[in-house]
């Protein structure tokens, strides 16, 4: 579990658009949500949650600079 | 084969058929279809030769498996094998081929043969029992091993003991009934996420098994100070700890003092919380049995004890649980892998016949920490006797955080604080994880603990992941 939540958190930092990210977060969404099924696989999809919510507003700052 | 003459002697005396064996294995060798009809209950320690044992151990694997087991697949294997040498080697299996019993007359033979295993194992326990009475055993010990015996006996027959499904309705009827009429049959844990998944029930086993360090001793105590708190007699057999050391873990429940903390000088605050909280449990109906009770039969003698002393009354349920601390550390006769097998085979017939839960902890493999996820899973618990499959439920106690705290911190700084997330996340909490339940479903509870003072608690539930 943890590898598969790091191959997701790394697509996201790999991302250099808000779009890229958007679309990492619809191809991944059914492993994140199921992921967050299990106590110890929540912890991971509430890390990814914010790791998104995180990597749109870098890119955003970067746009408004 | 050459024989000694001790040898030869024994095998006067002992019940054995070693020609009914070989036709057995010849007509699976030659048809395996024949292992799915006939051969359910046939187990490798039926072979009174131990060769015999191990080829069929093969060929049961390789049937199961979907694969073919014939002679020629199976010289490969067992062309190494001594035993198999000392019988004229691989060319032996061709002569069992040959010596298959017609496959009409193979129920008969497996009957027979387990028949002549139960004697054998019979005689062998009857032996023990005498020299368990010569050497100054107890009576009751003697009796409850004839006990054991005698129910294995009839738990292994070949014969079906059936039971009509008329009186299978009434009885599963009068349970339904019993659960309206006085809520859930079976004690509860305390912890409303737990019994949502898993309740102990009367004539169930469970095993309770988790690595080093996991809590898998506080847990047990838990449960048994919630299980006598709510009205059930506690049998506790802790053959790790002393009687004092396991009623200290009790009272820290109460008095909020780490029982590791009562083995130093305490101040006089802490100390007055520790007899404060002793006199609040000095009722508890929870018995400790201690390290003189070591084999099943003096566990069951002690058990039948406390079944006939506590007499159900009022809100008292008299004996509803026995806890053995832990499987491994219980005696028998043979190597540490048969001991285990038989202990747990027992432990499950306690179960049946006292007709309450029982909980036995044991040791999960010590290979689960070498591998990258630390998660237990019934494969773990291989190796250790038939521990997954004589038990009716297996729960492991995991702690996330005790794992993270002991990695190498990542050195990026967004991974280093997730890693520290997590550790926030797990820390004071346990992961139970129900990986077996006859009749019930599996999952895993997270719940909060202390393990310091062995309390645990439910956990709020956390908001929904929106991604």
């Amino acid at each position: 579990m943890l590898e598969e939540a790091n191959r997701i958190k790394d697509r996201l930092r790999a991302c250099r658009t808000a779009d890229e990210v958007r679309n990492v977060a619809d191809e991944e969404r059914e492993t994140v949500l199921e992921m967050a099924k299990t106590p110890e696989g929540k912890t991971q999809a509430i890390q990814i949650a914010n790791l998104k919510a995180y990597t749109l507003d870098c890119i955003k700052n970067q746009r408004d600079e | 084969m050459r024989v000694s003459g001790q040898q030869r002697e024994t095998e006067k005396t002992v019940p054995h058929n070693v020609a009914l064996e070989q036709q057995i294995l010849g007509a699976v060798l030659n048809n395996n279809n024949l292992f799915h009809i006939h051969c359910g209950p046939v187990r490798a320690e039926h072979f009174y030769e131990p060769t015999h044992g191990r080829i069929w151990t093969l060929m049961a694997g390789r049937i199961l498996k979907d694969h073919i087991a014939s002679p020629v697949v199976l010289k490969g294997e067992l062309e190494n094998d001594p035993g198999l040498k000392d019988l004229g080697g691989v060319s032996y299996l061709a002569r069992l081929s040959g010596a298959a019993v017609a496959s009409f007359a193979l129920a008969d033979y497996v009957r027979e043969l387990i028949e002549t295993a139960e004697r054998r194992r019979l005689l062998e326990v009857a032996e023990e029992i005498v020299g368990a009475i010569n050497s100054g055993g107890t009576s009751s010990d003697a009796a409850a091993a004839m006990e054991l015996a005698a129910m294995s006996v009839a738990e292994n027959a070949p014969v079906a003991r059936s039971m009509s499904l008329l009186s299978a309705h009434t009885k599963s009827i009068t349970a339904i009934n019993d659960a309206y009429q006085n809520g859930a049959v079976g004690v509860s844990s305390g912890l409303r996420d737990l019994d949502e998944l898993l309740l102990l029930k009367p004539k169930r086993s469970t095993v309770l098994a988790g690595a080093t360090s996991m809590g898998k001793t506080s847990l047990a105590t838990w449960l048994s100070y919630h299980a006598a708190k709510t009205g059930y007699g506690v049998g506790f057999v802790s053959l790790e700890m002393g009687e004092e050391d396991l009623a200290n873990r009790i009272n820290s429940i109460d008095s909020r003092v780490p029982y590791q903390a009562m083995d130093r000088p305490l101040s006089e605050t802490l100390f007055r919380k520790v007899v404060e909280a002793a006199k609040k449990q000095e009722a508890l109906p929870i018995e400790i049995m201690s390290d003189r009770v070591r084999d099943i039969p003096a566990i069951l003698s002690e058990t039948r004890r406390l079944q006939a002393k506590w007499k159900p009354e009022g809100d008292f349920k008299g004996l509803g649980m026995l806890v053995i601390d832990y499987l491994q550390l219980v005696r028998g006769r043979g190597n540490a892998f048969e001991v285990l097998t038989q202990v747990s085979r027992d432990t499950k017939s306690i179960a049946k016949m006292l007709n309450i839960p029982v909980v036995a902890l044991a040791q999960v493999s010590r290979d689960m920490s070498k591998r990258e996820s630390k998660v237990p899973h019934l494969g773990d618990l291989r190796g250790s006797g038939d521990l997954e499959n004589d038990a009716d439920n297996v729960i492991f106690c995991h702690r996330p955080s005790y794992y993270l705290e002991r990695m190498e911190p990542p050195e990026r700084a967004d991974d280093r604080a997730d890693w520290e997330d997590s550790i926030s996340a797990s820390k004071g909490t346990m992961d139970i994880i129900v990986a077996k339940q006859r009749m019930g479903p599996l999952g895993t509870v997270r719940v909060g603990c202390d393990l310091a003072t062995n309390r645990f608690w439910d956990l709020q539930t956390q908001t929904e992941v929106d991604f």
